[in-house]
């Protein structure tokens, strides 16, 4: 008898631990989420002071890249890296505020965040001017990094 | 003194092999969820939907079907949706918005100039790429763009829709 117990309870944790885990718990995606913060005051870190080349490192740098601006899409990351320091290098500086931000967690090394933000850029030749932008982002973990794969705005 | 007779010894073998299986069960799960590896045959078909439900999407525009074209949003609450730097509030208010475009419009055209799709997990992908569209409007007036794309669609109930997207002209 009581080793018929210990199977019958063995066998219902090998059920539980054979089927296939898709979706992550609430628990499992708040790490997730705290990487995604983290990863993001880099980036934008990068974009405030502005340092182009440190911005590009941040994106991934294979085929699956896409980056659209204002009805553009970049997937070359060389074109990327073109646009990103044509941009940039005309900053003296810029400051971003993020309004609202919704990070949705696709799994440990997959989210996109979709944020709404406020920035006032200096141009080098002293012009400034504040606007409003929307931001997504899907975000990959590669070799234990995380990248911006899809980058629009 | 302390005896294991033959059953014992046999019980312990199966309970021993039972807990090798249920540890290597776990941790292939474990795998599953870090690495959402999509197999060749499934991210096949995952590419062929969401190129379906982006083509009706860009039909129901071109039919200026409105209550079909907002089809392609998730009607859940974690959809969010931004057109040329501003997002939208929520569905109702994309639905309003193509509503009210099409009743001053003649005539419609989208068609899709390039699409990536990229297979995330069996029922999440991402994808990017670009649409022309011509709108006529009714005093003739034409806007005509290629807009830049791109989203992330998830599917339920066996079918795809846009969880979350921004497009740009």
């Amino acid at each position: 008898m009581k080793t018929s117990g210990m199977l019958i309870i063995v066998m219902i944790f090998i059920s539980l631990s054979c089927t296939q885990k898709t979706v992550l718990s609430e628990k499992d995606k708040k790490p997730v989420e705290t990487e995604i913060h983290q990863f993001m005051t880099s980036v934008e870190a990068s974009l405030q002071t502005p340092s182009p080349d440190e911005y590009f490192n941040y994106f991934l740098q294979t085929d699956e890249l896409a980056v659209a601006t204002l009805g553009q899409l970049v997937t070359n990351p060389a074109a990327v890296r073109d646009t990103v320091n044509k941009h940039l290098g005309m900053m003296e500086k810029q400051s971003i505020k993020t309004n609202v931000e919704k990070i949705y967690v696709i799994n440990k090394e997959a989210a996109v965040l979709s944020a709404a933000k406020v920035t006032t850029i200096t141009f080098k030749n002293g012009a400034q001017i504040t606007m409003p932008y929307a931001w997504t982002l899907l975000i990959v973990k590669r070799d234990g990094k995380w990248k911006i794969a899809h980058a629009h705005n | 003194m302390l005896t294991i007779n033959k059953y014992q010894m046999k019980t312990r073998f199966i309970l021993s092999v039972i807990l090798i299986v249920m540890i290597s069960c776990q941790r292939e799960a474990n795998k599953n969820i870090q690495n959402c590896s999509v197999s060749k045959d499934d991210s096949i078909r995952i590419v062929q939907e969401i190129s379906k439900t982006s083509d009706e999407w860009a039909e129901a525009n071109s039919n200026k079907n409105a209550d079909k074209a907002i089809e392609f949003w998730d009607s859940s609450t974690d959809m969010k949706y931004a057109e040329n730097g501003l997002f939208f509030a929520n569905r109702d208010s994309i639905h309003s918005v193509i509503k009210n475009y099409y009743k001053q419009t003649k005539s419609m055209n989208v068609e899709w100039l390039q699409r990536t799709v990229m297979p995330l997990t069996t029922n999440l992908a991402a994808m990017s790429g670009s649409f022309h569209f011509k709108l006529q409007f009714m005093n003739d007036e034409i806007l005509e763009d290629t807009t830049a794309f791109t989203g992330l669609f998830i599917k339920n109930n066996n079918n795809w829709s846009l969880l979350q997207g921004h497009e740009s002209f």
